[in-house]
């Protein structure tokens, strides 16, 4: 079992420059969607929350991600479920930061925060999946699913939040024309 | 060992769940009607003041002032209602408001 995962680190080392060129792409695509979105919006909402969120959970998967793969190299399951535990911890903290900032300032969730939340329970559950069936049956099936599905889901969220931001605007538009 | 990391996990997914269900309830109707609440907050504290403008020289205050602030505090509650009953019809996806 343990050589079939450190051997799943070699690949993913392996093919690291493909995700680090998504990484980037990502982190570039999110941030000027940021900046976008605090020059149109002019304000704290919904909107910019989210974008935000989205951002620090791409830099913090970044800072940490080397961290994570030295301390998940280790042989026991411990040190496999830092790997996992630790992205899902980060996916729950970006999930509770999105609803606090929307608590603390009286702010109505929009359905771009709601689909910004969704995709972090898809990385959760992915994650989660990926271990459990690391730490039980050890049949190795999800190794590639969850590979591609973590490089999907990171490259889906960028046209889908940019969607429904546009969707948000032209409901906007419809109230304003008197709905 | 594996046990209890996997029942945290799935504690930790759980959680997950719980928080998007809560920032479901803030996209709901109460919420809808507290944001054009804060949208029209400068109006409904003009009309607060002015309020309290009359009530402070009640002798002297004139019936058709006190008329003229009536019909604003009128207009000011029929725009909030019918703003929010707007916002609620888009963002809800709804045809007929509801009556709350």
């Amino acid at each position: 079992m343990d050589e079939k995962f450190q051997q799943l680190m070699l690949t993913l080392a392996a093919e690291s420059q493909i995700f680090l060129y998504i990484a980037n792409y990502a982190i570039v695509g999110n941030l000027l969607l940021l900046v976008l979105a605090l020059v149109y919006e002019k304000k704290l909402n919904s909107i910019t929350i989210s974008f935000f969120v989205i951002c620090l959970s791409l830099t913090m998967s970044r800072l940490l991600s080397p961290l994570l793969y030295e301390i998940a190299s280790g042989p026991t399951v411990l040190h496999k479920f830092a790997w996992y535990g630790g992205w899902i911890l980060i996916n729950v903290f970006c999930i509770w930061f999105i609803y606090y900032m929307h608590w603390l300032q009286k702010i109505r969730a929009t359905q771009l925060s709601m689909v910004t939340s969704l995709i972090f329970i898809a990385m959760c559950l992915v994650q989660a999946i990926d271990f459990i069936d690391r730490a039980t049956l050890q049949s190795n099936f999800f190794a590639d699913a969850y590979q591609i599905l973590i490089a999907v889901i990171n490259l889906c969220s960028l046209p889908l939040s940019a969607y429904f931001w546009l969707v948000e605007i032209r409901k906007r538009q419809l109230i304003a024309a008197g709905a | 060992m594996a046990f209890f990391l996997i029942l945290f996990t799935c504690c930790l997914l759980i959680l997950a769940l719980h928080l998007h269900l809560k920032l479901r309830q803030l996209a709901s109707e109460p919420q809808i009607f507290a944001e054009v609440a804060v949208e029209l907050q400068q109006r409904a504290h003009d009309l607060l003041v002015r309020k309290d403008q009359l009530d402070a020289r009640q002798n002297s205050v004139s019936k058709d002032e006190d008329e003229h602030w009536r019909n604003d505090v009128a207009q000011y509650m029929e725009d909030y209602e019918q703003e929010a009953l707007a916002r609620a019809r888009v963002h809800l996806g709804r045809k007929t408001p509801s009556v709350s």
